[in-house]
């Protein structure tokens, strides 16, 4: 007879999954789209998760310097909590799944849910539940805002029943070189221009971002500083050099899976084509625009939330 | 090739153009789902939840087996009140 449990805690850039899915964190634009990540059956031995992308516990890392600025993410604390029973025990219980990050003794952001353990083996063999979670944070004035340790924290809490609590764990890494996250004056949101080589905006948390783009022909300097959408729907510009350059990326907002009422992405129509604004909606990051076939896109500073 | 007509948020809003996100998918800060298994067997995923940037928790997806074992030991209720949403056919 045999009942084990225990957590497996790390904090990472992102996560490579079974299923052929990336989920990336470090440099993205704050609380871009995200597709299901799991999805489909799994081994107990592998779970999802394929391998960890850039462990980062127990280490130190020098944000601005990476290419962090405020509204780019940091970081996902991850954490799976098992309980498995052998040859005939059985486990019943209630506990409280709990993750926060903290940064000294302050808790930045938390959540928890309510686990409910029910377990029971045949006499030979074994039975096995396990909760993943996710939490990001990033640089922002309420999370990352200073050279300062970072913890993340996880635990089970024992509500009732048998006991299924799982221990605390307490990772720790130091970041330094947090970039500023105080914001420019609210009358220049959503100011849109073109410095040097790069198309620069005000987002709607109101901070500068500098999207650096691909250099794709020359067009003359007296075009510099136009702004085009093409039609593979990316966002060009011209810089003062008279260069064109494209966005590296765009994303064509979408429906995900992780809704219970997610119908199809409804397009405004072509007649739309060319609106461009500073989306004020999850994130307040992103540039927001509607591309020729009439559908709305998303473009941003950080890295490609989808590659 | 279009030239931008830049826009400002409310102009956006106005002309119906930001209800294309319908705010599915987006604003995420953490993720999490349950898994169970038995020897031989593959794991499943039982639920799968998340919570938003505004701090609001959403369940996703409960598997049929769960919800009638939480319904029969008395926690179904409890159970899913920690959740701002939850799916319709669990109303």
């Amino acid at each position: 007879m045999g009942i084990s449990k225990g957590q497996t805690p790390h904090i990472v850039e992102g996560l490579y999954m079974n299923n052929g899915k990336h989920h990336k964190v470090w440099k993205i634009n704050f609380n871009m789209p995200v597709s299901c990540l799991w999805t489909g059956s799994c081994s107990m031995t592998d779970g999802w998760i394929g391998s960890y992308e850039g462990i980062m516990e127990s280490s130190s890392r020098a944000l601005a310097a990476n290419g962090i600025c405020p509204g780019f993410e940091v970081a996902e604390s991850i954490v799976t909590y098992w309980w498995c029973v052998s040859d005939g025990s059985s486990l019943n219980g209630s506990a409280c799944l709990r993750q926060c990050w903290t940064r000294g003794s302050t808790v930045i952001a938390s959540a928890a849910s309510y686990a409910s353990i029910s377990l029971s083996a045949p006499g030979s063999g074994w039975q096995w539940q396990f909760w993943q979670m996710a939490y990001m944070t990033g640089a922002d004035s309420d999370e990352v805002c200073c050279d300062s340790y970072y913890c993340a924290d996880t635990r089970a809490q024992q509500i009732s029943g048998d006991d299924v609590s799982i221990s605390n764990c307490n990772l720790n890494l130091y970041w330094g070189d947090v970039p500023s996250t105080s914001r420019c004056s609210s009358p220049l949101m959503g100011y849109i221009w073109v410095e040097d080589n790069n198309l620069n905006f005000i987002n709607g948390n109101q901070w500068e971002h500098s999207m650096i783009g691909e250099c794709i022909g020359w067009v003359g300097p007296s075009c510099a500083g136009a702004i085009y959408i093409d039609n593979n729907h990316y966002l060009n510009w011209v810089g003062c050099s008279g260069n064109l350059y494209r966005a590296c990326w765009r994303l064509c907002q979408f429906c995900s899976t992780f809704s219970n009422s997610s119908g199809p992405n409804p397009s405004p129509g072509a007649s739309y084509a060319g609106a461009l604004w500073m989306d004020q909606e999850f994130g307040y990051t992103h540039l927001a625009y509607i591309g020729c076939d009439g559908n709305k896109y998303i473009a941003g500073a950080g890295r490609d939330p989808t590659e | 090739m279009i030239r931008v007509n830049i826009l400002t948020p409310q102009q956006a809003e106005k002309l119906g153009l930001k209800k294309t996100s319908q705010n599915s998918g987006s604003g995420i800060k953490a993720v999490g789902c349950i898994v169970e298994g038995k020897h031989g067997e593959e794991g499943k995923i039982v639920e799968q939840m998340i919570l938003r940037e505004n701090n609001e928790t959403e369940l996703i997806f409960m598997e049929k087996e769960r919800e009638k074992d939480l319904k029969n030991r008395g926690q179904f209720s409890e159970y899913v009140k920690q959740f701002k949403k939850i799916p319709e056919e669990l109303k």
